[in-house]
C-alpha cells in the first residue's frame, strides 16, 4: 500500500466507527427486548375471564376473553405462516392498524391483551408489508 | 502468471485451504439448519436458507476484513491472507444465495418485476427502524458483486492497480450497508439481545483493529531522519536481520533496505502486484519474495526475473563505518544498482 | 421516491445491458488488443471473467480507446 491508501483507509474506518454506532444505537433504541415472552403460549386455565366471542377464518382462530378489568385475545395460528415475520397489531376504533401486540410464526396459540377500544386484530407481514389476514370483531 | 490466463492459480496451499473453506461453510450450514430444526421446527425451508446464508455471509465478511490488520500485527496469519481473494469469492455466493432466496421468497411472486418490488414494497424511505432494508442488502450485494467478479488478476492489471483498489475499497461501504440492513431488518423483527451483541461486538473488533494498525503504520510514515549532504541517515548493519528488511519512509515513500550475503539492497516496499509490503517479505532463492502472494524481485535492479516483467524503483545506498545512509531521490523502476557490500 | 427509484433503476438495467454487449465483443476480440496475455487464453477463462467485464466496462472501453490511438 502506498501513503495515500493508507490515509484513506484511516479516515475511512474513523467514518465507519463514528457513523455505524449511530445507526445500530437509533435502530435498537426504541426495539423491546422481551415482547417474544407476552406472547406466551394460551393457558387453557380460563380462570376468572370468560369468553365472549369466537371467530375464525383460514389462518387462524380467536376467542376474545374478558374479566372485571381486562379483555384478552387467544389466536391459534392454525398452519405454520409462509411469511417469516409476522406481526399482529390491534384494530383502532378506526378499523385502522393500531398498536402492535407481538410477533408470531409458528402454528400454536398466542395470548394477547387489547385495550378495550379494540374492533379487530390484524395480521401484517412486515417483511413485504402486506396483510395476511384480518378479523373484526 | 504464465503466457495466457488460468482459471484459477492453483497451488498445494491454496487447495487445502479452499477444502478448510468448503468444509466450514458446509458445516456452518448444517449446524444451523440442525439448531433451527430442533428449536424452530416449523420454519420454512425458504426461510432456513434465507436465514443460514444471510448470517453465514456476515460472518465470513467479518473473517475477511479482520485478516489484513491481523496479518500486519502478527504475520502468522500471513498464509491466510494469501487466500483471502477465495474466500471473498466464497462470501459473495453466499450472500448471492441468501438475496437470491430472499427475492424469490418476498419478491417473485407479485406481478411487478422483482427488483422493482425490492425498492417499493416498502416506501418508508423516511423512517428509520421501518426503512426499506432490502434496499441495503440489495446495494450491498451489487458491490460484493463487482468485487468479486473482478478478483481474478487479469482485472488488477487491465483496470490499472488504482481503479481495481479503489473498486474493492468499496467493502467498506458495503459492511457499513450490511449492518444496516441487519439492524434495520432482521433485528427488528426477532429482537434477540444475543444476535444484536455479537454483531455490535464483531463490528467494534473489527473497526478498532483496522484504526490500531492505522495509527501504527501511520507512525511509520511520519518517521523523521537525520540528513547529511542529501542522504538520509538510516541505521546500523545489525539492526537489520540477514535475508530480510528494515523498512523506512523517504519523501513519503516506503523504502525496504534489505540485508542479505553480506550486501545492502534498497527498493521501493510497494508490490506491483497488489501492493503488497515487500519489507516484510524474505529473500528466497536470492530474489525478495513478496509476503502477501509471493511475487519475486531482484535485489539489485528490483526486476522480477524472467519471463516476469514487474519492476519496482531501486534506491541507492551506502556506508559509513557501519552506519547505512539512503539516497533519497528513488531511480527509475528496474534500474540496476550496486549493492553495498560490508 | 419513486421518481428516483425509477431512474435508478433504470441507469443500473442500461448499465448491464451495454455492458453484457460488451462483454462478448471484449472478451472475444478487444482484450487481446489491450493485454497480450488474453491470445492464448482458454474459453472457459474468457467465461469467468465475463461477469466482471460486464461490470466494469466504462474502463475498459476507457483503455481500449487508448490502445488505438497510441
Ligand atoms: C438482494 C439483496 C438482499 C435481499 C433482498 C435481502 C433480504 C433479506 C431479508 C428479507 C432478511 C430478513 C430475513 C428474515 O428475517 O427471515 C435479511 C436478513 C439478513 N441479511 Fe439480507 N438481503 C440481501 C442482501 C444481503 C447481503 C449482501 C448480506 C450480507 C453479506 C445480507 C445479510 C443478511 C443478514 C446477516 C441478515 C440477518 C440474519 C438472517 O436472517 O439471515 N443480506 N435479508
Ligand atoms: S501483493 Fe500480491 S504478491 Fe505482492
Amino acid at each position: 500500500m502506498t501513503s495515500g491508501l493508507r490515509k484513506a483507509h484511516k479516515f475511512i474506518w474513523l467514518l465507519l466507527i463514528i457513523t455505524v454506532p449511530i445507526i445500530m444505537f437509533f435502530s435498537v433504541k426504541d426495539l423491546e427486548f422481551f415482547t417474544d415472552k407476552q406472547a406466551k403460549e394460551m393457558s387453557f386455565e380460563l380462570g376468572d375471564y370468560r369468553i365472549v366471542a369466537t371467530d375464525e377464518n383460514e389462518v387462524l382462530k380467536a376467542a376474545i376473553l374478558k374479566n372485571e378489568d381486562s379483555i384478552k385475545i387467544d389466536i391459534e395460528i392454525k398452519t405454520p405462516l409462509k411469511a417469516s415475520s409476522a406481526e399482529v397489531y390491534e384494530l383502532n376504533q378506526n378499523k385502522e392498524k393500531g398498536r402492535f401486540l407481538g410477533p408470531m410464526s409458528k402454528a400454536k396459540t398466542y395470548s394477547f391483551y387489547l385495550n378495550n377500544d379494540a374492533t379487530g386484530i390484524l395480521v401484517f407481514d412486515t417483511l413485504k408489508g402486506t396483510e395476511i389476514t384480518k378479523l373484526i370483531f | 502468471m504464465g503466457l495466457d490466463y488460468q482459471l484459477v492459480l492453483w497451488n498445494k496451499y491454496k487447495k487445502a485451504y479452499d477444502k478448510i473453506i468448503i468444509i466450514s461453510m458446509l458445516l456452518y450450514i448444517i449446524l444451523f439448519a440442525a439448531i433451527t430444526l430442533i428449536f424452530n421446527s416449523e420454519t420454512t425451508i425458504e426461510t432456513l436458507v434465507i436465514r443460514a446464508f444471510g448470517s453465514l455471509a456476515i460472518i465470513m465478511l467479518n473473517i475477511i476484513l479482520i485478516i489484513g490488520p491481523l496479518a500486519r500485527l502478527n504475520s502468522n496469519f500471513l498464509p491466510i491472507l494469501y487466500n483471502r481473494r477465495h474466500l471473498g469469492v466464497s462470501m459473495f455466493i453466499a450472500a448471492f444465495i441468501h438475496g437470491g432466496f430472499s427475492i424469490f421468497q418476498f419478491h417473485a411472486l407479485g406481478d411487478v418485476n422483482p427488483i422493482y418490488s425490492i425498492f417499493t414494497s416498502n416506501m418508508d424511505y423516511n423512517s428509520l427502524t421501518n426503512f426499506p432494508f432490502q434496499v441495503l442488502g440489495f446495494i450491498a450485494l451489487l458491490i460484493l458483486f463487482a468485487m468479486a467478479s473482478t478478483s481474478h488478476d487479469f482485472f488488477l492489471g487491465n483496470l490499472s492497480a488504482k481503479v481495481w483498489k479503489r473498486l474493492h475499497m468499496m467493502v467498506y461501504f458495503a459492511y457499513a450497508l450490511i449492518i444496516a440492513h441487519m439492524f434495520l431488518g432482521a433485528f427488528q423483527q426477532e429482537t434477540s439481545p444475543l444476535t444484536i451483541g455479537i454483531m455490535t461486538i464483531g463490528f467494534f473488533t473489527v473497526a478498532s483493529l483496522h484504526l490500531i494498525t492505522a495509527f501504527k503504520e501511520q507512525k511509520i510514515d511520519s518517521m523523521k531522519m537525520e540528513e547529511q549532504e542529501g542522504w538520509l541517515k538510516v541505521c546500523t548493519i545489525s539492526e537489520i536481520e540477514e535475508d530480510r528488511a528494515k523498512i523506512f519512509t523517504v519523501k513519503n515513500q516506503r523504502v525496504a533496505v534489505f540485508k542479505y550475503n553480506g550486501k545492502l539492497s534498497a527498493i521501493h516496499n510497494v508490490c506491483k502486484h497488489q501492493g503488497g509490503p515487500l519489507g516484510e517479505g524474505k529473500i528466497i532463492d536470492g530474489c525478495i519474495t513478496c509476503p502477501w502472494h509471493g511475487y519475486q524481485y531482484l535485489p539489485s535492479n528490483g526486476q522480477s526475473p524472467p519471463p516476469f516483467t514487474e519492476k519496482v524503483a531501486t534506491y541507492q545506498l551506502k556506508l559509513e563505518g557501519d552506519m547505512i545512509y539512503i539516497n533519497p531521490e528513488a531511480f527509475d523502476e528496474g534500474t540496476e544498482v550496486e549493492p553495498c557490500n560490508y | 421516491m419513486e421518481i428516483i427509484i425509477n431512474i435508478f433503476l433504470l441507469i443500473l438495467s442500461v448499465y448491464f445491458i451495454i455492458g453484457l454487449l460488451f462483454g462478448f465483443y471484449f472478451l472475444f476480440r478487444g482484450a487481446s488488443k489491450i493485454d497480450p496475455l488474453m491470445e492464448n487464453t482458454k474459453t472457459k477463462v474468457r467465461f469467468l471473467l465475463f461477469p466482471g467485464v460486464v461490470v466494469t466496462w466504462p474502463f475498459l472501453i476507457g483503455r481500449l480507446f487508448k490502445s488505438k490511438t497510441p
